[in-house]
C-alpha cells in the first residue's frame, strides 16, 4: 500500500500544475477568440494586422489592452465607450494629422498574464502607443511596453505602485491613494464613523487600499479593526463577510473591483449586516446604483463632469443618463494621444514611443472634456474628488473636497 | 456566539459541496481506479446546461435542475464510453488514462469558455435568493434547499450501496474487479453506473452554485481538487471516511476564517493533508490492501 503514495502525490501535484497551465491556455485562447469578436473593432483591427504596422499611410493603429471579458468586463465595456466615442470625434474632425485612427482591442481580461500576452502581440506589430487598466496587469506589462518602445496611458488602474513606474506609463486617472485619502477622511471626520473593517482584493490595488486607508484613517482618529482578502473571481466571500461582522466595525471599507464587489455587497446584505459600506469609484456602476443593496453606499468619486455640449452627445449614442468615470478618463486618454502624436510630428521627433513619451513630458498638461489633466514628473495626474451617496436609485453628492 | 453560529452555517453548505464531490469522485475512483479529473469539467458542464435551460430556454427551474442533473450524469457516461473506455481498449495504461482526462478537462472548459466568455453566466432567479433566518442565522433559499437535497441524496446513495443489490454489485468490483468479471458481473456495466451516479452527485453543487454566483469555466475546479483531497483523507472506498474529511475541510474554511487569514487557507488544508497521508497513507477509513 506504501507505494501508491508516490503515485497519488505526483497526480495530485500534476493536478495543481495543470490548473495553473490550463489557465493559461484558456486565456491565450480566449484572447485570441474575443480579438475577434468584438465587433465594432474588427475591421480595423484586422486592417491594421494586415499591414503589421502602425502607420500605414492612411490610417494610424493604437492597442488597448482591457478586460473585455471575466469578473472585470463590466469595467472593459464602459472603458472600450470611451475610446470608440473618442476614436468617433477624432475621424469626424479629420483624424490625426489628417490619418484615420484605428484600435485593435485585446483581452487582457484583468489577468497580468493574460496582459502580457496580449502586450507582446500589439509591440510585435509595432505599435507605438497603447490603452491599459488594472494595476497588477499594467505593472506586468511594463518591461514588455519597455523593451518594445511603446507608451502606455493607463485611465483606470489606481494603485499606487504605478507612480513613478515606468517613464513610458502616463495616468490620466488619480491613483487610489489620492482617492482613498479622502474617503478615509470624510469617514473618520464627518462620516461619525470610528472604526472600520477592511475587504480587499489580492491585487496591487486592493492592497494599496487597504494601506491607505489604513494610514488615513488612523491618522483622522479612526480605528482599523481587521481586513480580510479574496482572490479576484471568488464567489463565496461569506466567510470573510462574517469575518468583518464579527469585529462589530462602524463600517465596511471594500477595495475590490466591478462584479467581485458587487457580489460581496449583496453577501453583505444577505448576511444581515447593517454596517455603512465605503468604496471608491470602482464600483460605481449603474446595475449597483439601481440594485436595492446598493442604496446608502457612500463613496468617493472622481469629481469629473464633463461639458455638456459632449454629455448631450454621449447620452444620444449609448443611449444612457450619465457618463461613467471610465468613458470620460479613456476618452481623454485617446485625446492625450491625438495630442502628442501631432506635437511629435510637428517637432520632428518621429512618431515612435519614445516620440510619443517626450511629447507627452513636454506638453505636461492637456486639455480635457473635464477640466484639465496635468501630469507630474512620475506620470501621475491629479483631479478633485467629491463624497456622493447612492441614494433614491440615483447618486448625490455630499461633500466636495 | 451569533458568528460561530452563522460560520457553522455556511461551514454546513461548503461541506456538503465538498462530500457531493467527494462521493461522486470517490465511486468512481474506487470501482474504476480511473483517476477522473474531468469530473471538474462535468461540473461546469452541468452549471452550463442550467444556464442555458433556466435563461436561454426559458424552462422551469425545477425541471432544468433535473435536466442538468440528467444530462451530466449522461455525459459521464460518455467521457466513459467515448474516451477512457477507447484508450483503456487500445492498450493504453492508467497513466494514459489520466491526460486523457486532462484533455477532456481542457476541452470541456475552453470550449465553454469560448461560447460564452469568461464572464460569470447568472441564473436570475428572485424566490432561489430569498433569505431565510434560523435562530439569528441567515442563509438563502437556494442554500436551504441545497442542504437538504444534498443531505438525503447522500444519505439514500449510502442505503442504494449497503441495501441493494446493484450496490452490492459495485462494492463488490471495487474490492476485486477480477474474481467480479469471473463470476459473472458485467464490469463494464457496473462501471457506467458508478460514472452516471458520480456525474449526477457533481450536478448538485454545480447547479447550486450556478444559482448562487453564475455559471463559469473553472469555477469547479479548485472544489474537485479540495473533494479529491477529501476522498483520499477518508479513505478510498469510504464513504463515511470521505463525508468526515469533507466536513473537516468545510467547516476548518469557515471557521478558521477568525484566526487564519483567507489566503493561507488553503496552504493550510494542504499541509494537514500532506502530514495526514504520510502518517496515515491509506486515510481515515481506508481499509489495509
Amino acid at each position: 500500500m506504501k507505494r501508491k503514495i508516490i503515485p497519488i502525490l505526483v497526480i495530485v501535484l500534476l493536478i495543481i500544475l495543470s490548473a495553473c497551465g490550463n489557465q493559461q491556455s484558456s486565456s491565450n485562447s480566449s484572447s485570441n477568440n474575443s480579438n475577434s469578436s468584438n465587433s465594432n473593432s474588427n475591421n480595423e483591427a484586422e486592417k491594421a494586422e494586415d499591414t503589421g504596422n502602425k502607420d500605414d499611410g492612411d490610417s494610424i493603429t493604437i492597442g488597448a489592452i482591457l478586460p473585455l471579458t471575466g469578473p472585470g468586463a463590466t469595467t472593459g465595456e464602459n472603458m472600450k465607450m470611451g475610446i470608440d466615442f473618442a476614436v468617433e470625434d477624432i475621424n469626424n474632425a479629420g483624424g490625426v494629422n489628417g490619418k484615420q485612427l484605428v484600435v485593435d482591442y485585446q483581452d487582457g481580461k484583468g489577468d497580468p498574464k493574460a496582459s502580457v500576452l496580449a502586450a507582446q502581440n500589439l509591440t510585435a506589430k509595432g505599435y507605438s502607443f497603447a490603452l491599459t487598466t488594472y494595476s497588477s496587469a499594467t505593472l506586468a506589462i511594463l518591461p514588455v511596453a519597455e523593451r518594445g518602445k511603446m507608451t502606455l496611458v493607463n485611465g483606470g488602474a489606481q494603485s499606487d505602485a504605478l507612480a513613478g513606474a515606468s517613464p513610458y506609463l502616463f495616468n490620466t486617472i488619480p491613483l487610489l491613494g489620492h482617492e482613498v485619502d479622502v474617503l478615509a477622511k470624510y469617514a473618520a471626520e464627518e462620516g461619525n464613523i470610528k472604526t472600520a473593517f477592511i475587504i480587499h482584493n489580492d491585487e496591487d490595488a486592493g492592497h494599496s487600499g487597504l494601506e491607505k486607508f489604513t494610514e488615513q484613517f488612523e491618522s483622522n482618529g479612526g480605528k482599523v479593526v481587521g481586513s480580510a482578502t479574496h482572490r479576484v473571481g471568488e464567489t463565496n466571500f461569506r466567510s470573510i463577510i462574517l469575518k468583518a461582522k464579527s469585529s462589530n466595525a462602524d463600517a465596511i471599507y471594500i477595495a475590490s473591483y466591478d462584479q467581485d464587489a458587487k457580489m460581496i455587497i449583496d453577501q453583505i446584505r444577505e448576511l444581515g449586516l447593517k454596517q455603512q459600506i465605503l468604496v471608491t469609484s470602482w464600483v460605481i456602476f449603474e446595475d449597483l446604483i439601481k440594485s436595492p443593496n446598493g442604496q446608502g453606499i457612500i463613496y468617493s468619486q472622481l469629481a469629473l463632469d464633463p461639458e455638456k455640449e459632449w454629455m448631450d452627445r454621449f447620452s444620444k449614442k449609448y443611449n444612457t443618463e450619465m457618463a461613467q468615470l471610465f468613458n470620460v478618463t479613456y476618452y481623454d486618454s485617446v485625446m492625450v494621444f491625438k495630442e502628442a502624436y501631432e506635437y511629435a510630428v510637428e517637432k520632428g521627433y518621429g512618431t515612435d514611443g519614445d516620440a510619443l513619451k517626450k511629447a507627452i513630458s513636454e506638453i505636461k498638461k492637456f486639455d480635457s472634456i473635464s477640466g484639465s489633466i496635468e501630469f507630474n514628473d512620475d506620470g501621475t495626474s491629479i483631479r478633485p474628488v467629491n463624497i456622493a451617496v447612492i441614494k433614491d436609485q440615483s447618486t448625490q453628492i455630499i461633500k466636495e473636497y | 456566539m451569533d458568528i460561530f453560529w452563522q460560520l457553522f452555517l455556511q461551514g454546513v453548505i461548503l461541506t456538503v459541496e465538498y462530500a457531493l464531490i467527494a462521493t461522486g469522485f470517490g465511486i468512481i475512483f474506487s470501482t474504476t481506479r480511473h483517476f477522473h479529473i474531468a469530473h471538474a469539467g462535468v461540473f461546469t458542464l452541468a452549471g452550463y446546461t442550467l444556464f442555458i435551460f433556466v435563461s436561454l430556454l426559458n424552462i422551469p427551474i425545477i425541471g432544468s435542475l433535473i435536466l442538468a442533473v440528467l444530462i451530466a450524469a449522461l455525459a459521464g457516461i460518455g467521457v466513459y464510453r467515448g474516451i477512457y473506455d477507447q484508450v483503456l481498449k487500445r492498450g493504453g495504461t492508467m497513466m494514459t488514462l489520466f491526460i486523457a482526462a486532462l484533455g477532456t478537462l481542457a476541452v470541456i472548459e475552453n470550449g465553454f469558455q469560448a461560447i460564452f466568455s469568461a464572464t460569470p453566466q447568472a441564473v436570475e432567479s428572485e424566490s432561489m435568493y430569498k433569505i431565510i433566518t434560523i435562530f439569528n442565522g441567515t442563509i438563502t433559499l437556494a442554500q436551504l434547499i441545497f442542504v437538504i437535497v444534498g443531505i438525503i441524496v447522500l444519505l439514500g446513495l449510502q442505503f442504494f450501496m449497503l441495501k441493494t443489490k446493484t450496490g452490492r454489485l459495485i462494492r463488490a468490483v471495487a474490492v476485486n474487479p477480477y474474481l467480479s468479471q469471473i463470476v459473472g458481473i458485467s464490469i463494464k456495466k457496473i462501471n457506467m453506473i458508478c460514472y452516471a451516479v458520480g456525474s449526477a452527485l457533481v450536478a448538485i453543487p454545480a447547479c447550486y452554485i450556478t444559482i448562487d454566483a453564475g455559471a463559469l469555466s473553472g469555477r469547479g475546479l479548485e472544489l474537485v481538487i479540495i473533494s479529491m483531497m477529501a476522498v483520499i483523507m477518508g479513505g478510498i472506498g469510504s464513504f463515511v471516511g470521505g463525508w468526515i474529511a469533507a466536513l473537516f475541510v468545510g467547516m476548518f474554511f469557515n471557521l478558521s476564517v477568525l484566526h487564519v487569514e483567507p489566503h493561507w487557507q488553503s496552504a493550510v488544508i494542504f499541509v494537514i493533508f500532506l502530514i495526514m497521508i504520510m502518517v496515515r497513507p491509506r486515510g481515515l477509513f481506508g481499509q489495509r490492501a
